[in-house]
């Protein structure tokens, strides 16, 4: 039973994870439909740039803050200088260029850091609390986790509903066309979508270093457990987001503890390929409608 | 090979001086064999002949690097024909070069039989992993594919790692040289192998481009719906097109580890998948030549590479990371300058040479729009302009689109009273 | 049919066909046998039969019970205004969208249950809307694939590129290029299509429905884009296939459908409204009604809108300013049975806030003012040098058939679609050039095709979207209120989402969401697409009393023409790109070129 409430507790903390990654999946792709596979990387990224500033002696939480802004600067960067050029042209072209932007920041980090791996600092305990008797898997670093992303979460969709600059968003998200017709200016909230999901992702990228071996390889498992979750969540919604992690990071932590942990990337293939299988366009997506 | 237009006969367009033309115009006569079997031959043989000339000709070292270059062109060829010419975009050929290397090193550890054998075999193997990925893949849109393809490049080595006891675990398994025949030296004698395999396949794929295969696969990546009107069953095209592109880097897999003697997880990571994706892109998607190109940097860059970061004096690790990063960058500048890597680049400058000399520019302007074959080559009109009616919203950014195009597209369908 | 399998086989390939029959196959041998049979059994219908059809989506009926029959070699047209339903009809036929109810049979044979890639091999072959050319292939290639139904070497042999495989293709591209030089454009065989003239390529994708050797030819607006020359050589073209299959074509020409097809079926609303011979057709008063419209107020076929209700109009020439609106009254001709109360219309009425100061200019300069504007999409020009203006206060209209031109312009003016030559100015401010989110800003509000409804917004969010671009932030709720006023409907369902509304709500939503951001002019697309006459009425008054209580001008794109045409001041109409019409409604709506316009008689 300990264990079972071990497994369930640690996929939860995975799943808010991944819904972190997700969420920052989902801006861009409903907003351009551009799937980010550079996301991890350039969270990554930041989160060495937050630790050598640790390292030089600066708080934790500035070092957060910067590098959650330095997220989002580089995310209206790359869109405005690499995705723009190749808008309107086919679909393919800019998840190529997010891959090699992926390699590259790797192989720039690698040369940067090099490649040992390393302890990223925790802002919390990492020890399991103790209820009772027992010490269960849920530490206040976790806590922090899971306050951390539904604080997210809420900020987003608060953003969304009740400010005007969220309704020109999913306007120029949901009918670019007709946005601009409305006066929208469709390109600058492009670029904005892009730097809000890459502050996303940095935060993510900070909430992930504590809980494994700090390389510049840390975030290419957790990247694609984000987008099996985004897929899952349709790709559509911050809240689809939610579900879709917690779902995959119930189903790996399972298949971890019970099969093994190396197996869990192909436990969430295998979900990926039933779900797309079942419903092309995810769990919450919209009706796949086929036109002609 | 590539698939050549010959241009019509010339009109009544500006004049090049006499001889040039006359030039030209016997050069036109004079056309290969129509058979595209024969035609094909021709090169085999010229390949292979050009082949032999140089690995009798250069050291040891340098016919196990032709050797590699010869095996990469294998996985890159599938993986062009894939990409280029169906339009399905696979991060995952690493994986399937794992299960072909972790058969044939199997079969020889377990079950060992003349080598020729457990080369169909272990092609035959990752040919069916193929399929078994591209009968659901052959359903996803490319952001999809390629997440599904990533997390396959990721999760499937790591099944070697779970199941340890079978596949060696983290040391994994060892394969034999091939013994060779006579005073030919071990390395020259694989080298040939490695050599004739890619012949092989290319001859065999050259071919099959020219067939209705081949133009079934170009016509699901231009357009499914037009495809399945005229009878192309499309999901059965893209699943055929994932088993060979599968099947080919199976065989490469096997071949690099006759090479390294060794196959582990660690001889795949993922940045072998994307590296293969910038030689591919590199050389030009969806052509038989090209994948050379690509596969020369392949072999080459990380060496390069390793030189320029002693050059620098980075660590000793950061070669890695700048072979990394250099195919990376390549992959972003190829999309964002030329999308049509060489060979494009070359076909573009040759025909815009043979234009100039028979005079006749509607020609190369004609050829090229659109380019033939790759995921982005530009085009001058948004492709087919059916294209973003039949999905949904996103695409409605282009300008260019006839409105008669959303009429009764079911785009406004929902809208009707 | 004549089979001969033993030509396939002994080298007998490269055999031209004899340019006016495609009726002897040469590739191709096992599948023959029961394509060439006609009938399967002693009482099959040798042809295609739709049995009520109906095809719903979500709460959409877009096909109501459609019967017809295309007998074996038999030309039959499919007509309707935009949004009846005729490419739906195509799909389901397909197999690309499956019925809700009904049955469609070929050969006695039903074929609901096929999906769209096994019609090749039952002899059904059909052509898109648009061109829908593989751009990576050349033209041969194109016409080569298009007899994959045919073809049946196997993957061995391609591999190995032995004599199954390159025979058979060797045929087919002779074939291919046989049918090429039969339509004439052998000559671009080698070339990529995306260059070539649109003629040429329509031409090219007919061949590759034709190698096939299908029995039924579906062809889904075969002349759209074409010249009245290339449209005269398609007819030539569809009424020497008879001889060999039937054809069911979807065209909006009207000369080419009544001068091509033996028998017309009309769709409206996606029900059969008339079917019959040409003749009868065009005697059918319910095909004038059905594309040109019902007259606002319901009086009879002639009678002037306008004359039963408000003031009488001046009949002088130029843009007028400011009309009476007509308001929609009970019919007052006998005929249609009385309709339940409309909801609640906008009435004039001196209790409304003034507009700015910035809308009432009361000058005679014409607001709006295109000259010379063309526009090309690739290979096909849209519109060519065309010239109008269009007053404050007013009602200019757009007429036209589908295709003519009018979303294309619309789309210029409001800056998503670039134009190649002409200037269009805005109360003296250029438009080209510009792109669509300062032509918004400028107080140029467009309307869409297809209302444009952002379905996953609430009415309050898409009514609140528009105020963001004009209005500063204190008077943007009071703009908002003052649109419910006008609109109760919309108040009653703030905050419900868009996607819940009928099409005469959206419209209104729209309208309402245009008006709110203050425009300066306004471009309206077919308000009237898919509603019934009575939320076309009340649409089309909303729209008069808006202009004239406001003083801002608007140019209305309608294919409705009597309902726009009482309704505006001054009347354009365009035909293949070129203004072909413009004057006063009155006189327009009297003149029988109009309907020659729209309908071909």
């Amino acid at each position: 039973m300990g264990f079972f409430v071990d497994v369930l507790l640690s996929g939860v903390t995975n799943g808010m994870v991944f819904a972190a990654i997700a969420l920052s999946l989902v801006l861009i792709s409903r907003a351009t439909g551009v799937v980010n596979f550079a996301q991890g990387a350039m969270a990554m990224f930041t989160t060495f740039v937050a630790y050598s500033l640790l390292v030089q002696g600066i708080g934790y939480w500035p070092a957060f803050v910067v590098a959650v802004a330095i997220g989002f600067v580089f995310g209206g960067v790359v869109e405005r200088t690499l995705m723009r050029p190749l808008h309107g042209r086919s679909p393919l072209n800019p998840v190529i260029v997010t891959i090699g932007l992926l390699v590259v920041l790797e192989g720039v980090a690698g040369s940067i850091w090099g490649n040992t791996s390393r302890k990223f600092p925790a802002a919390f305990s990492q020890n399991g609390l103790v209820i009772g008797t027992t010490r269960v898997a849920f530490s206040p670093f976790d806590f922090f986790i899971v306050g951390a992303v539904v604080a997210l979460v809420a900020a987003i969709v608060a953003l969304f509903r009740w400010t005007d600059l969220g309704l020109r968003m999913r306007a120029a998200a949901f009918s670019p066309e007709v946005a601009r017709l409305l006066g929208v200016r469709v390109g600058r909230l492009y670029t904005l979508g892009w730097a809000l999901a890459c502050a996303a992702g940095s935060l993510a990228g900070l909430l992930i270093a504590p809980l494994t071996s700090f390389s510049p390889y840390y975030m290419d498992l957790y990247l694609i457990y984000g987008f099996v979750a985004a897929v899952l969540g349709g790709l559509v919604s911050p809240v689809g987001a939610l579900l879709g992690g917690l779902t995959t990071g119930l189903a790996i932590s399972f298949a971890g503890g019970y099969i093994g942990s190396d197996v869990e990337p192909v436990a969430a293939l295998a979900l990926l390929l039933i779900v797309l299988m079942a419903r092309p366009q995810g769990l919450l997506g919209g009706s796949a409608a086929r036109r002609v | 090979m590539t698939t050549r237009v010959t241009p019509p006969p010339v009109g009544n367009l500006a004049p090049a001086p006499s001889a040039v033309r006359r030039l030209a115009r016997s050069a036109e006569r004079v056309r290969l064999p129509r058979q595209p079997l024969v035609r094909n031959l021709i090169f085999f043989v010229l390949g292979g002949a050009f082949f032999y000339v140089i690995t009798v000709s250069v050291s040891a070292y340098n016919d196990f690097q032709i050797g590699e270059i010869a095996l990469y062109a294998v996985v890159l060829a599938g993986l062009s024909l894939l990409t280029g010419l169906n339009g399905q975009f696979s991060l995952g050929q690493g994986a399937f070069m794992i299960v072909g290397a972790y058969t044939l090193a199997l079969l020889q550890l377990h079950a060992p039989m003349n080598l020729a054998l457990e080369l169909v075999i272990a092609t035959v193997v990752a040919a069916a992993a193929g399929v078994v990925v591209g009968v659901p893949a052959a359903r996803l849109s490319p952001p999809y594919l390629a997440g599904v393809t990533l997390l396959l490049a990721l999760g499937l080595p790591q099944l070697a790692d779970q199941y340890g006891s079978v596949f060696g675990g983290e040391q994994g398994l060892t394969t034999t040289m091939p013994v060779a025949p006579g005073s030919i030296s071990s390395e020259q004698w694989l080298a040939w192998i490695q050599i004739f395999c890619a012949m092989v396949v290319i001859l065999l794929l050259a071919n099959l481009v020219r067939s209705r295969f081949g133009r079934n696969f170009r016509a699901v990546r231009d357009d499914a719906v037009a495809a399945s009107i005229s009878g192309i069953h499309v999901a059965r095209t893209k699943v055929l097109a994932f088993a060979i592109s599968a099947g080919c880097a199976g065989l490469g897999g096997a071949l690099l580890a006759l090479s390294t003697g060794v196959v582990n997880v660690g001889e795949f990571p993922l940045s072998l998948s994307i590296a293969l994706l910038a030689a591919m892109v590199l050389g030009g998607a969806g052509s038989l030549i090209g994948i050379w190109w690509g596969a020369v940097a392949l072999v080459y860059v990380p060496t390069w590479s390793t030189s320029l970061s002693k050059h620098l004096s980075l660590g000793t690790s950061a070669a890695a990371y700048l072979s990394d990063a250099i195919f990376g960058a390549v992959l972003i500048v190829a999309m964002l300058v030329a999308p049509t890597g060489i060979q494009g680049g070359i076909r573009w400058v040759l025909r815009h040479l043979w234009a100039a000399v028979t005079g006749a520019p509607d020609v190369a302007a004609a050829a090229a729009a659109g380019g033939g074959a790759t995921p982005g080559a530009p085009a001058e009109i948004a492709p087919v302009a059916i294209a973003p009616a039949r999905q949904k919203g996103r695409r409605a950014r282009a300008p260019a689109v006839h409105p008669h195009i959303w009429h009764n597209a079911g785009q406004k369908g929902e809208e009707r009273t | 049919m004549p089979v001969e399998p033993d030509r396939l086989r002994s080298g007998g390939g490269g055999e031209s066909l004899a340019p006016d029959s495609l009726s002897k196959p040469t590739i191709g041998t096992r599948r023959l046998s029961h394509r060439g049979a006609v009938a399967a059994g002693p009482d099959t219908e040798a042809g295609l039969r739709v049995v009520e059809l109906t095809v719903r989506f979500g709460g959409l009926l877009a096909l109501d019970q459609v019967s017809l029959e295309v007998a074996p070699q038999e030309v039959v047209g499919l007509i309707g205004p935009n949004g009846a339903g005729k490419t739906t009809l195509f799909n389901a036929i397909t197999g690309f969208v499956r019925p809700t109810h009904g049955a469609v049979t070929w050969q006695g044979r039903p074929l609901l249950r096929h999906r769209a890639h096994h019609l090749g091999r039952l002899g059904i072959a059909r052509t898109l809307q648009g061109v829908g050319l593989w751009p990576g292939l050349t033209v041969l290639e194109n016409v080569a694939c298009g007899a994959q139904p045919l073809l049946h070497a196997d993957l061995a042999s391609a591999l190995t590129g032995t004599w199954r495989s390159s025979r058979e293709e060797g045929r087919v591209n002779d074939e291919a290029a046989a049918l090429l030089a039969d339509l004439g454009v052998a000559r671009w065989a080698n070339q990529l299509p995306a260059a070539l003239p649109y003629g040429v390529q329509k031409r090219v994708a007919l061949a590759r429905a034709l190698i096939s050797r299908p029995r039924l030819l579906l062809l889904d607006e075969p002349a759209s884009g074409l010249s009245m020359a290339d449209m005269d050589e398609l007819s030539v073209r569809i009424r020497r296939l008879r001889a060999d299959m039937s054809v069911l074509l979807v065209e909006h020409h009207m000369d080419l459908v009544m001068g091509t097809c033996d028998r017309i079926v009309v769709l409206n609303f996606g029900e059969v409204v008339a079917a019959g011979t040409p003749a009868e057709v065009q005697a059918s008063p319910q095909v004038t009604a059905a594309y040109l419209g019902e007259p606002v107020t319901g009086t009879v076929d002639g009678h002037r809108p306008g004359t039963a209700d408000g003031p009488r109009q001046d009949t002088t020439d130029g843009p007028r300013q400011g009309r009476a609106p007509a308001a929609p009254t009970a019919p007052t001709a006998p005929g249609p049975p009385a309709v339940p109360a409309p909801p609640v219309v906008p009435v004039a009425s001196a209790a409304r806030p003034a507009a700015p100061a910035d809308q009432r200019r009361g000058r005679d300069r014409p607001m709006l003012r295109v000259d010379g504007l063309s526009v090309r999409y690739g290979a096909v020009q849209a519109l060519q040098d065309v010239s109008f203006e269009a007053a404050d206060g007013a009602v200019t209209t757009v007429l036209g058939a589908n295709g003519a031109g009018k979303t294309t312009l619309v789309r210029t003016l409001s800056g998503l679609v670039r134009a190649r030559d002409g200037t269009a100015t805005f109360d003296g401010e250029p438009l080209i050039g510009k792109d669509a989110e300062t032509i918004a800003r400028m107080g140029v509000a467009h309307v869409p095709e297809g209302r444009g409804v952002i379905v996953e917004l609430t009415v309050e969010e898409n009514l609140r979207l528009g105020t963001l671009n004009r209005l500063r932030r204190p008077e943007r709720r009071a703009a908002i209120d003052e649109m419910y006023d006008l609109f109760p409907l919309l108040g009653a369902r703030r905050h419900q989402l868009a996607a819940t509304l009928s099409g005469g709500e959206r419209q209104m939503l729209v309208i309402g969401r245009a008006i709110v951001s203050r425009p300066r002019l306004l471009l309206l697309d077919e308000p009237s697409l898919g509603l019934a006459p009575i939320a076309t009425a009340q649409i089309m008054a909303a729209i008069s009393e808006l202009t004239s209580r406001t003083g801002i001008g608007a140019v209305l794109v309608e294919q409705n023409a009597r309902s726009a045409l009482s309704v505006a001041a001054w009347a354009v109409v365009l035909n293949l790109g070129k203004v072909v019409l413009a004057d006063n409604p009155e006189r327009l709506a009297a003149d029988p070129n109009l309907r020659h316009h729209y309908l071909g008689f």
